[in-house]
């Protein structure tokens, strides 16, 4: 029990209810819809919690989704439970964080966004002592400044982040373009419909040749090259996604891409049989060939192995 | 000259070596902290925005308990040189933005390893009871400038002298500074390798913060070279900026003009390479540094690296302008492969053995 904190419960009606208000909002990016039916079938077990503001009016701090669910009912009263006034920001933001610990610790997006609200309201030695270690969060680095900036993005890409269809190194290196840079990218990705993968590998790829160029990502991506590619009415999206990522990797590693055309080209000379795909070294780093083989068995790949045994490589063949 | 310090924090343990003594001595209005104070303070400074920036004025001396001879740590899949580092300390005044220590060690301050007669008599014991067919190549500036902090320390000269006269060793100090004086007054110092990190002049001038002008850098070589001491040069990491080829040009131009071939031991060339949170250390202190987002893929060690070609050409180029001083002159490849070994210098480079047989040779011509 926290003895510092003095809450008192009262009812209030809808109106006096600012959900605008964001103060202690700790996002969530989960459908409303089975939560207003549960609370339809057996009411608000749990009452929220809220503070009040200037002229009577109250904002949510635990149980925002709660809240909106009762609106949504239409309701007409409701009991709240209304923390001090006094009591400072973010002590009561502290609150909405321990109500939603395991979520935060669930949902990159949520913790990404709490990081940021916590340390625009609460000191860092604080934050380090009581908070972080909570989170296995440094109070120091890199990583804690790529989540603040990531909680910083807009609600559309935190939805993106929760839902897995963007990584959060995507996140990160997003929350470093300026919106006017970001949208576009955004937009683009989404048109094309890359999976979090592949978009994470278009967005750093661009990314960095943004910086290295000293290109804005709105003059890269306005090269007539991608919109080519993107109003090719013959071009299926698998298409076009294969052929754009082809353009971004081309302009990324040049030399790699011709190292890659190479070596395809020396694939086609040596016609290897269907179940045998050859693969080089990484990025081309030495002259070494892995070769993959695929047999419908294991008593195939039995003898396949006893056939290679007895092929007797030479000592520079065999590694280990 | 020395690199200032705004505090000295003493470890417990710490406490009772001359070392500590003699540095506490030798500063004036410098903040001493210890026991719990070090704590507050270290937490203090972990809430800073920029921790490795403070922790450059900080000198914590500790009783090291680890061993202070190592085997380079390297990398399995390219050709490592077999160095033995001497592990004097840890952190350097110096603030390179490209430094890989941003990442290597968690703490910010810069460690001084006080417990100097422990460093002595492991270093004695290791060269006594090694086998006498074996040579040895140390260095001191593996995880800390060699003589950034000898001003405070004053460990060069008695670890020189260790060295001296024997011929199954040399000892390598590895800096960005001029501060030389103290090595000078060596007699015969035959097996004292003095190295100087040196890179093209404008990208010193800006990517090596508090470094040692490369002037100055080249008339310490100079100066060193002169009193009979072998010198080195390291350029690493090369980064080919725009017009890098006629800046590194520059640099090799002036090493000839500054010493004489025959007084070089080795120059090695080492592209930008760098592990994957590097990037994202640098970026958080300096901002976006342009020739960290050039195309570096994963090498073969997990190492963000340019192409081999790109770097095959780079060393290829940089190696022809130093052959065109001296056909003779040892040149070596930091962590490359045997490939590019053939393609830019024309050495068949099978193995680490062969790798550091090569510069144990040239280590031995000067004993």
């Amino acid at each position: 029990m926290n003895s510092q904190i003095n809450i008192r419960t009262t009812i209030i009606d809808p109106s006096q209810l600012d959900l605008d208000n964001i103060d202690f909002h700790v996002p969530s990016f989960e459908p409303l819809d089975p939560l207003v039916a549960s609370i339809e079938q057996v009411g608000v077990i749990h009452p929220p919690v809220v503070k009040e503001t200037a002229g009577h009016r109250f904002i949510p701090v635990l149980g925002r989704r709660r809240l909106e669910a009762v609106c949504a009912l239409k309701a007409r009263s409701f009991a709240v439970r209304v923390v001090d006034p006094m009591q400072m920001k973010g002590q009561t933001f502290i609150m909405a964080f321990w109500d939603n610990l395991e979520r935060i610790k669930r949902d990159p997006a949520v913790r990404a966004y709490v990081v940021k609200r916590l340390l625009e309201l609460v000191p860092r030695e604080t934050l380090a002592k009581k908070v972080f270690p909570f989170l296995d969060i440094s109070s120091k680095g890199p990583k804690l400044e790529k989540l603040r900036k990531i909680g910083g993005l807009e609600t559309s890409l935190l939805d993106a982040l929760s839902r897995g269809r963007l990584q959060e190194k995507s996140a990160a290196i997003l929350s470093e373009l300026p919106y006017d840079q970001r949208l576009p990218l955004v937009k683009l990705i989404g048109k094309l419909g890359l999976n979090a993968n592949k978009a994470f590998e278009v967005i750093s790829q661009l990314f960095n040749l943004s910086i290295y160029l000293g290109q804005p990502m709105t003059d890269l991506l306005g090269r007539p090259e991608v919109d080519e590619i993107l109003n090719d009415h013959h071009l299926t999206v698998a298409e076009k996604v294969a052929q754009f990522r082809k353009l971004i990797t081309r302009w990324a590693f040049p030399d790699i891409t011709e190292n890659w055309r190479i070596f395809e080209r020396w694939v086609q000379d040596v016609r290897p049989p269907r179940n045998v795909s050859l693969r080089p070294g990484q990025s081309f780093e030495d002259e070494s060939v892995t070769i993959e083989i695929r047999l419908d068995s294991r008593s195939r790949a039995e003898d396949f192995l006893n056939v290679i045994r007895e092929f007797q490589l030479p000592n520079s063949y065999q590694h280990g | 000259m020395r690199f200032p310090i705004d505090e000295i924090w003493v470890e417990k343990e710490a406490e009772e070596s001359y070392v500590t003594r003699r540095i506490l001595r030798s500063v004036k209005s410098v903040t001493v902290l210890r026991g719990a104070e070090i704590d507050a303070e270290s937490a203090r400074i972990d809430m800073n925005p920029d921790p490795l920036a403070k922790g450059k004025r900080i000198l914590k001396l500790v009783n090291y308990k680890g061993a202070f001879v190592k085997s380079c740590p390297g990398t399995k899949t390219y050709l490592c040189c077999g160095l033995k580092i001497l592990n004097i300390g840890n952190g350097c005044p110096i603030d390179c933005r490209y430094c890989a220590l941003q990442v290597y060690f968690n703490n910010p301050v810069m460690e001084v390893y006080v417990n100097f007669e422990e460093m002595l008599s492991q270093l004695k014991a290791f060269l006594a009871y090694a086998p006498p067919d074996h040579f040895f190549r140390f260095c001191t500036g593996e995880f800390t400038d060699s003589l950034a902090l000898d001003d405070y320390t004053s460990y060069a000269v008695p670890l020189a002298e260790t060295f001296l006269g024997r011929n199954n060793a040399t000892l390598e100090f590895k800096t960005k500074t001029d501060f030389i004086e103290p090595l000078l007054n060596l007699q015969n110092p035959r097996n004292i390798i003095l190295s100087f990190s040196v890179n093209a002049p404008g990208f010193s001038k800006s990517e090596e913060i508090r470094a040692i002008s490369l002037r100055r850098r080249l008339i310490s070589a100079s100066k060193s070279a002169s009193h009979g001491f072998k010198v080195g040069f390291h350029f690493d990491p090369i980064v080919p900026f725009d017009g890098w080829e006629e800046e590194y040009f520059k640099t090799i131009d002036a090493i000839f003009d500054s010493v004489r071939p025959d007084s070089i031991a080795w120059i090695s060339m080492g592209v930008l390479r760098f592990v994957p949170d590097l990037r994202d250390v640098v970026t958080s202190r300096f901002g976006p540094i342009r020739y960290f987002y050039d195309s570096f893929a994963p090498g073969l060690d997990g190492k963000l690296r340019l192409s081999r070609n790109r770097r095959t050409a780079i060393y290829r180029r940089l190696a022809q302008r130093i052959r065109s001083y001296s056909a003779d002159v040892l040149i070596y490849l930091c962590m490359e492969s045997n490939s590019i070994w053939q393609e830019a210098l024309g050495l068949d480079m099978r193995n680490n053995n062969q790798l550091a047989k090569l510069l144990d040779d040239s280590a031995k011509l000067s004993i």
